[in-house]
């Protein structure tokens, strides 16, 4: 489609739309587009506003800040909160505050007894470690005055090299949970009751001592050699058994890489060596095992270098993050996606031989691609196309599944063929540790509790009670055991079911260590004293051996930190290795965060023809199909009580604070259901209810949910939010069964708003995406550039006689995963507002990532866009603000002045890129009440307060932090010295920030390049913040000379 | 619209109005609380000749100059002036763990930020803030140290007066 002449206003039909909605041309939607203000004004503190959040709404769905809200609302009484009160309240406020002006407001200071010499006040400090969870990430922790603020990614670590996701960054308001259990509970006949950790572990001493021999120990996936070390030395003990689950084990890759090589491990994927990446099913960018390293490798190969761009095909039945980022993607039903791997793979022995055992192809020859296109309803000479692309990418591309057996064998048959294995594709030298947990394990134990096997249970890190479903019976196998002690941080699910409730710590505040991939090792060390009376679940077990004087472990005469120390002296430690002594190693160890021991050289296994007799084929379905997958904002359970977490969008469906059932524009409306329908969705007499989301992109017939949400006790934000899908998934062959389950729909009749906040931010239908495909690139750089008129301006141009700050933003790279709106919200003390206040439209994200779509409604293609203050030199902003509280800086910031601010919104109305946002309430406040959610916030960053404007202020703290140490080395500031939190996290590296007055700083090279574009600069606003045309690598950019003519068309 | 809420609207900006009008001539200046143990600049940093970054260390490294850690004051107090009665309460408090509770003397806004560290650095002397303080038997606000005087500084001294380099 050629874009000349689409950049004027309101000219249709436009090529990117946002809702469905939009599309249609539905009058609500148009209403919206074309009113003044997204939330009315006259809601503002009205009787309305106050009788909405009434506790007659289901409290689960009212957030914090709503809550405090009510609070409000219930000390005034029944009549609400009206505008006349409102003046009253205003009025006497004055007069106190007037009157109060010359008393002043008494401050103390309390000075350290003895000040910690690595301390100083107003210096913040930063502590290498790894994030508690399976994936083993390195990082820094930000901590001031000693309570950790921020974690960033650590710049050495190899897996996620300073990159961050929004899970782990998040994790933080998971350390200042007010929920978090404070101290040891013993349930008394289902009545809790408080007892001292001393009496405990006597107590639990003497249980553990007379049941030697019948003691099971369940956890998470657990690695690292410490971690690992002290649950084989409990075992010793006490003659116990550990058993591992997660919510989301990956039995099906591992058995497997069993089936096909013969072990049972987890490879390691290289996505920085692959050009050419084939996704069956899988959502590696989103929620793979190591979905931050996969990121991080992947963007790699996506910033156009050397005339090179990586391609990614999806084969796949449901939209997820990785999906939206194909370059081609293929819409199939649940478990067709295997036929067509195999005619890949069939077409590739038949042109590209490679040496595998005759049989294979005998197997695969049943495959023939004319005959599973036809099947399938694929493009005609779509596979032999992809194979052939594929083949010339032979040892530099990777084919990876999803959560099917029979996926996951195909793969590892491509990745063999193409001699991938051993290159791309590690299961020898570096085999992954960060999904250990097992479906297999936990049916074992769940078994011997039932056959009276055990008689005390230990659990952490793991909560089988709300990731198994019903008739896994945990309740009344759990009830076997006599005795159940939970080591985990709260009283959730599976909490519920145990004797003792024995806290255990964040990551942030306990030693342990990681070991995420064979080799690299990493120590977690703790940065804050911990919060509550808690302590390390393993220093419990630890501490219950000791108090049983059970074994080597009883004898052993230490605590939890030396016992980490002594490990890591016999197990990681070696004098030959490294020439310092053992103190010098582990204090290099803590200062870097890492230990990389990892063997480089890999070898490729051999592929076993008889794994493909394993395959079964699923019989064809015309019903409803279900697709279960995990969110990738949640993780699997553990920041479901997190209300950043909550209120972040999802990365396609863009809707946050609940899951939901997604389904196909087609088959939505010929169930005659729309966005926010609630439904019962029904698997094996297995429901939940939960509301509809009509998903451009989505195969027809099938309904796909997240997993993470619907908890039962989780605490007060996530509690009873969404439904738990893990509910209708299946487990037959001890493995998670998610891909097409048959279910049925059902209108319940009733509706609610969905919380999306796509199509909060309309730009008057102005186009603002520059795309084109990567052929047309090559052949011209400026291919899909608008043709703008030069513009000329009344007013004078400002001047920057030092530095200029702007920004550029890489659209091909941006996968679209939120890491930059996590990284802003904790860096910048953002707030959330809650369900109600997402549905009005005041979402507080200073940055947000758009997604467009463009072309069809059945098969839409997905654009990202991160959008944030452009901090334009001509801002529309500035010239309405009455008061003049927002103004130009010398360096080019659009800066916001809060106490000037009196909240008329006319900044936000004029800005032509939605991006300022308005406190409605002392959101603030609300989000970081109840202790200890404030110590979450960052000193460096006013906290605002109700009726003022705020928005991206490109992190100007960290702006002059930089120049403060660029000052400090007596030179000017170069890229390395400024990091806005956003381009800090972004794990493809898609954001750069700099000096646009240097010509050598990253920024002003790259408005240099011809891709670089302005959004809605038409209007003359000279924006600071430059984007990338999108470009999809359409034919796998073949440079060789076998290249078919033409390139391929697109499914 | 009632003639009560008009009246008191009207109330309301005449407040606003006085308020904003308060505000701007508003400062601390000559603010001398009460210290929990009399501690005298005078004898410290007059007669002794202390240097003020002995005790206030960080002012150089961070924005805040911070009042001295306890363990400061005994590097000289566990052998000087042991019987005085102020620095037995002193070596009692630090023995038992307990900070002292000074009450703040020069404070500025949440809002503001104020580096001592590039203050010092630049080459001012502590006194043209904060005056003659080895002379104070007990501290006071010497000037006004509000928006006012901030500015009026930074335009002397040719320093950026954009917005963010005090409020970010």
């Amino acid at each position: 489609m050629s874009q000349e002449d689409k950049h004027s206003l309101n000219e249709a039909p436009l090529r990117h739309w946002t809702t469905l909605a939009e599309r249609q041309g539905d009058p609500a939607a148009l209403a919206v587009k074309n009113s003044e203000f997204f939330s009315k004004p006259e809601e503002f503190l009205g009787r309305e506003e106050a009788a909405k959040y009434s506790l007659t709404n289901s409290p689960n769905l009212i957030s914090e800040a709503a809550g405090f809200l009510e609070l409000k609302v219930k000390q005034e009484g029944d009549n609400g909160f009206s505008r006349r009160d409102f003046l009253k309240f205003s009025g006497a406020a004055m007069v106190f505050a007037t009157a109060g002006c010359g008393l002043r407001h008494a401050e103390k200071i309390v000075p350290y007894v003895n000040q910690p010499e690595e301390i100083t006040l107003g210096v913040a400090n930063y502590y290498a470690s790894a994030a508690g969870g399976a994936q083993g990430i390195g990082v820094l922790v930000k901590t001031r005055e000693g309570r950790p603020i921020k974690i960033e990614g650590n710049p050495t670590h190899p897996l996620n090299q300073g990159k961050l996701d929004a899970k782990t960054q998040y994790e933080i308001f998971n350390l200042y949970d007010p929920d978090r259990l404070t101290g040891p509970v013993k349930m008394d006949h289902g009545v809790p009751a408080v007892i001292p950790w001393s009496t405990a572990d006597s107590e639990i001493a003497e249980t553990l001592k007379s049941a030697r021999g019948r003691i099971a120990l369940l956890t998470g996936t657990i690695h690292g050699p410490a971690r690992n070390k002290i649950i084989a030395d409990f075992c010793a003990a006490f003659d116990a058994k550990h058993y591992m689950y997660d919510g989301w084990s990956r039995d099906v890759a591992v058995d497997a890489n069993e089936a096909c090589y013969g072990t049972r491990i987890l490879p390691t994927y290289k996505f920085d060596q692959a050009e050419y990446v084939i996704s069956l099913e899988s959502d590696f960018l989103g929620s793979g095992y190591s979905s931050l390293e996969w990121s991080v490798a992947f963007g790699k190969n996506r910033h156009v270098r050397e005339g090179k761009l990586s391609k990614l095909v999806c084969f796949d039945s449901f939209t997820s993050q990785t999906s939206a980022n194909a370059d081609e993607r293929f819409r199939l039903k649940p478990g067709e996606s295997l036929k067509a791997a195999l005619a890949i793979a069939d077409e590739l022995l038949r042109t590209h031989r490679r040496e595998v055992e005759p049989s294979v192809q005998s197997f695969t020859s049943r495959f023939s691609a004319g005959q599973v296109e036809t099947e399938l309803h694929l493009p005609a000479g779509s596979i032999a196309r992809i194979a052939h692309e594929l083949g010339l990418h032979a040892g530099k591309s990777i084919v990876i599944a999803g959560e099917s057996f029979e996926l996951q064998v195909v793969a590892c048959l491509l990745n063999s063929i193409l001699g991938n294995e051993g290159v791309t594709v590690d299961g020898v030298a570096q085999p992954s540790n960060q999904a250990r947990g097992s479906v297999q394990d936990i049916t074992k134990l769940l078994y011997s509790l039932n056959g009276g096997d055990f008689d005390v249970l230990i659990t952490y890190g793991t909560n089988p009670a709300y990731s198994l479903h019903d008739a896994f019976g945990v309740k009344d196998s759990f009830a076997k055991a006599k005795t159940v002690i939970h080591l985990g941080d709260r009283a959730d699910e599976t909490g519920r079911l145990a004797t003792y409730l024995m806290p255990g710590l964040h990551w942030l505040e306990g030693w342990g260590d990681a070991e995420p991939v064979k080799g690299l090792y990493s120590v977690i060390q703790p940065t804050v004293q911990p919060l509550h009376e808690c302590r390390a679940a393993e220093e419990s077990l630890l501490m219950f051996a000791q108090a049983a004087q059970m074994g080597e472990l009883g004898a052993y005469q230490g605590t939890w930190r030396e016992y980490v120390m002594n490990v890591w002296q016999t197990q990681v430690y070696s004098p030959t290795l490294f020439a310092a002594d053992f103190t010098s190693f582990w204090n290099g160890a803590l200062r870097d965060g890492f230990v990389d021991l990892r063997n480089l050289q890999s070898s490729a296994r051999t592929f076993k023809a008889e794994a493909l007799g394993a395959l079964t084929f699923p019989s064809k379905s015309s019903g409803l199909q279900l697709v279960v997958i995990p969110s990738p904002i949640l993780g699997e359970d553990g920041n479901a009580n997190n209300s950043w977490s909550m209120e972040l969008p999802h990365p396609v469906a863009k809707v946050c604070w609940t899951n939901y059932a997604s389904l196909a524009p087609k088959t939505a409306s010929a169930m005659t259901l729309r966005d926010g329908d609630f439904v019962k969705l029904t698997v094996e007499g297995k429901t939940i209810e939960l509301p509809v989301r009509v998903q451009p992109g989505d195969v027809e017939d099938v309904v796909t949910v997240q997993t993470g949400w619907g908890r039962k006790h989780v605490g007060r934000v996530g509690d009873g939010v969404g439904g738990n899908a893990f509910a209708l998934s299946a487990r037959g062959n001890y493995r998670l069964q998610t891909l097409g389950l048959p279910a049925t729909l059902e209108a319940t009749g009733h509706w609610e708003e969905l919380p999306d906040v796509q199509g909060h931010n309309y730009t008057l239908g102005r186009p603002i995406i520059q795309e084109a495909t990567f052929e047309e690139y090559l052949k011209d750089p400026h291919a899909g550039a608008f043709h703008g008129h030069e513009l000329h301006s009344l007013w004078p141009e400002h001047e920057y006689k030092g530095n200029k700050w702007g920004m550029a933003i890489d659209q091909t790279a941006c996968i679209g995963c939120n890491a930059c709106v996590a990284a802003c919200s904790v860096e910048n003390n953002i707030p959330v507002v809650g369900i109600e206040g997402i549905r009005k439209g005041r979402e507080m994200h200073w940055i947000r990532v758009d997604r467009y779509f463009s072309g069809t409604e059945e098969e839409p293609e997905f654009v990202f866009q991160p959008m944030l203050c452009q901090h334009c030199d001509n801002a529309s902003c500035e010239t309405v603000c009455p008061v003049v509280a927002t103004i130009h800086s010398e360096e080019g910031l659009n800066m916001q002045v809060y106490n000037r601010c009196v909240g008329t919104r006319y900044c936000a109305n004029n800005c032509p890129y939605k991006v300022r946002r308005f406190n409605f309430f002392e959101f603030s406040f609300a989000s970081y009440e109840p202790y200890p959610l404030q110590l979450a916030l960052n000193p460096e960053v006013t906290v605002r307060e109700k009726g003022v404007m705020e928005k991206c202020s490109f992190c100007q703290h960290k702006i002059r932090q930089g120049k403060e140490r660029a000052k400090e080395m007596g030179r000017t500031v170069m890229d390395s010295d400024i990091q806005t939190a956003c381009q800090q996290s972004c794990p493809t590296g898609a954001i750069s920030f700099g000096n646009t007055n240097n010509p050598d700083s990253n920024v002003s090279k790259m408005n240099q390049d011809p891709r670089s574009y302005h959004v809605i600069s038409e209007i003359n606003t000279k924006p600071q913040v430059a984007y990338f045309t999108k470009l999809r690598n359409r034919t796998g950019h073949i440079t060789d000379s076998h290249a078919p003519q033409g390139g391929g068309q697109h499914a | 619209m009632s003639r009560k809420v008009l009246g008191l609207i009207y109330t309301v900006a005449i407040l606003v109005v006085g308020y904003f009008t308060f505000m701007w001539s508003w400062s601390n200046q000559g603010y001398m609380p009460e210290q929990p143990i009399p501690f005298s600049h005078k004898i410290h940093a007059g007669d002794n000749h202390i240097p003020c970054m002995y005790c206030h260390s960080s002012v150089e490294r961070s924005r805040h100059a911070t009042v001295p850690a306890m363990n400061v004051c005994m590097n000289c107090h566990s052998v000087v002036a042991i019987d005085k009665p102020n620095i037995i309460k002193l070596t009692e408090l630090y023995n038992s763990g307990k900070g002292i509770q000074w009450n703040r003397v020069h404070s500025i806004p949440d809002h503001a930020i104020f580096s001592h560290q590039w203050h010092i650095r630049k080459g001012f002397d502590c006194s043209e803030c904060h005056g003659p303080v080895e002379t104070m038997d007990k501290v006071y606000q010497y000037r006004k140290l509000n928006m006012g005087d901030c500015v009026t500084c930074h335009r002397q001294n040719e320093a950026s007066i954009d917005c963010n380099t005090c409020h970010q």
